[in-house]
């Protein structure tokens, strides 16, 4: 079913066939409709894939540096504290140029909510290694694969989080094989900010087909294989 | 060749196969002994922005692949148009293939070939010889291990390209009065299952952009690429064989598009 918060005059969206984001924010616009929070909600998107949705939602939404949307969107919630704040960006935006930010407002336990996309690289700009890529995984600037020796091993960005966050946190990491499974750890995750005081963050794996260079099948497997390395649940509830 | 250096410009959805009717002609041009150059626009065409196509042909060396004015602008779908208005001026003869996107389905080819026939319609216009054209085509499919039914099809809306362009004129307009409202209908495709308790699949050809998840998540096969009916992209898609489906809507659940929807009776 289409979301009752999606604009349906600016369907089909902007995202290639077959991505990820489609699901997940298909999945948000279930819990928006189901939580009847169109009208309070504001949707701070990072520079990436993910900006294509700026027009997606008949929601507000805020645009700003690669890497700073959780500080903008903490900003947000302190100056209007009755509205709901989504924070959307990729693995890159998070975890690389925008962890400092993100750790901090983790660390503050700012009461707002974040959604992570990771597809284990930069997608908008043409697939290159991102701290969530997979050990030998050929991106663009890895076209051996990537060195773990040398680079590092995938981020894993929610166990690191919840070790930083109080008790009233929520951190959950889902798969876009089970939209369901994203839209629970949505919902539970915007009902922690709308109680009052938690940081909440939901990892979602999602499949880049444009990048990966995979059919259906093909980007199904990599997904599966994603699962073996980011273990997959709720990691921390209040 | 009359003019020195002829321009040409196409303009397509991606997934309407304009590269590949440049690449052909390209290394037509090459075999013809012709200068040549081709080069690809590969901008957000596959986040479903116009795919271009710029090629050159000229006796003389070719100094720069681009340019601002073409000789020939190539049109195959509405949105390309706003993209592409300003490489014309009042010499440029414009192809409005747009006008003859159902001819391919009208004559029992795959929606496919259109690209072709769009070829072999463009080929009246150029300095190069059919025949060599249509084996460079031949070359290149077989290189793809493309069916041999394809292939043939393929040839055969070639050969119906070329003769539409004797009807050419009667499209070839001004951009400007090129409508730019999308000429296509979007039906939704309803299917409903005769047994209780009942099934219906809707499929919104608007939407689908071919991905094909659907098709690998069914548990159960019931979806398949659609053999005639293509869409948003111009690719095939989604057809579901309403007795093979038990409802479960994994399909509607996965699709990033919001392209399809199933409902269930309760029983
Ligand atoms: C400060 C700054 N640095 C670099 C860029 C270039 N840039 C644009 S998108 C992007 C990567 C996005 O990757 P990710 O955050 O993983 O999101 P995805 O596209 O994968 O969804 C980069 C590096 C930028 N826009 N701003
Ligand atoms: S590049 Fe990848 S993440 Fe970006 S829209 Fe395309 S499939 Fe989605
Ligand atoms: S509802 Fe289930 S069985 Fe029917 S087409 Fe969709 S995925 Fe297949
Ligand atoms: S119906 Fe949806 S999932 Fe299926 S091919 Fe079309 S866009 Fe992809």
């Amino acid at each position: 079913m289409i979301p009752k918060c999606y604009k349906k005059e600016n369907l089909p969206h902007k995202f290639c066939p077959g991505c990820g984001y489609g699901v997940i924010l298909k999945s948000l616009g279930s819990v928006i409709d189901h939580l009847k929070i169109a009208n309070k909600s504001v949707i701070g998107l990072d520079i990436g894939c993910g900006l294509l949705a700026w027009n997606l939602f008949d929601v507000d939404t805020i645009q700003t540096h690669h890497g700073r949307t959780t500080p903008t969107m903490a900003g947000f919630k302190f100056a209007k504290p009755e509205a709901i704040v989504l924070a959307i960006m990729g693995d890159g935006g998070g975890y690389a140029i925008g962890l400092q930010s993100l750790l901090h407002s983790a660390h503050r336990n700012d009461p707002i909510t974040v959604i992570l996309v990771n597809n284990t690289l930069y997608a908008m700009t043409g697939g290159q290694m991102a701290p969530t890529t997979l050990a030998n995984e050929i991106t663009d600037t890895t076209p051996k694969g990537r060195d773990s020796e040398k680079t590092g091993l995938p981020f894993l960005g929610p166990e690191i989080i919840a070790t930083l966050t109080n008790k009233q946190a929520y951190i959950a990491r889902a798969s876009i094989r089970s939209p369901l499974q994203v839209e629970s750890c949505i919902e539970k995750a915007i009902k922690n900010q709308m109680r009052g005081k938690g940081f909440s963050f939901v990892e979602v794996l999602s499949i880049c087909p444009t990048n990966w260079k995979t059919n259906a099948e093909e980007s199904f497997k990599f997904l599966e294989k994603m699962e073996d390395v980011f273990v997959l649940g709720e990691i921390k509830k209040p | 060749m009359k003019e020195d250096n002829l321009k040409i410009l196409l303009a397509g959805e991606g997934g309407q196969g304009v590269q590949v009717i440049a690449e052909i002609l390209n290394n037509t041009a090459y075999k013809a002994g012709l200068e040549s150059i081709y080069i690809p626009n590969y901008g957000v065409e596959q986040r479903g922005g116009v795919s271009l196509a710029y090629l050159q042909l000229s006796k003389n060396p070719i100094a720069y692949p681009k340019f601002k004015i073409a000789d020939i602008l190539v049109v195959l779908c509405e949105r390309a148009i706003n993209r592409v208005k300003n490489y014309s001026n009042r010499k440029t003869k414009i192809i409005n293939g747009i006008g003859f996107v159902e001819k391919v389905e009208e004559h029992n080819l795959s929606p496919r070939t259109y690209n072709m026939m769009i070829l072999g319609l463009l080929t009246e216009f150029l300095p190069l010889d059919n025949g060599l054209v249509l084996k460079t085509m031949e070359e290149k499919f077989k290189k793809k291990n493309i069916p041999a039914e394809l292939l043939n099809q393929n040839k055969q809306a070639f050969l119906l390209g070329r003769g539409l362009a004797v009807r050419l004129p009667r499209y070839a307009k001004k951009l400007a009065s090129v409508p730019i409202k999308d000429h296509r209908k979007w039906p939704t495709f309803v299917k409903t299952s005769s047994d209780k308790p009942k099934i219906t699949i809707k499929i919104n050809p608007q939407y689908c952009k071919s991905c094909g998840i659907c098709i690998y998540k069914c548990p159960t096969n019931a979806l398949h690429f659609s053999e005639k009916i293509t869409g948003i992209y111009g690719a095939p898609i989604t057809e579901v064989d309403i007795k093979k489906c038990i409802g479960c809507g994994m399909c509607e659940s996965v699709c990033p598009d919001t392209a399809i929807e199933v409902e269930k009776e309760k029983s």
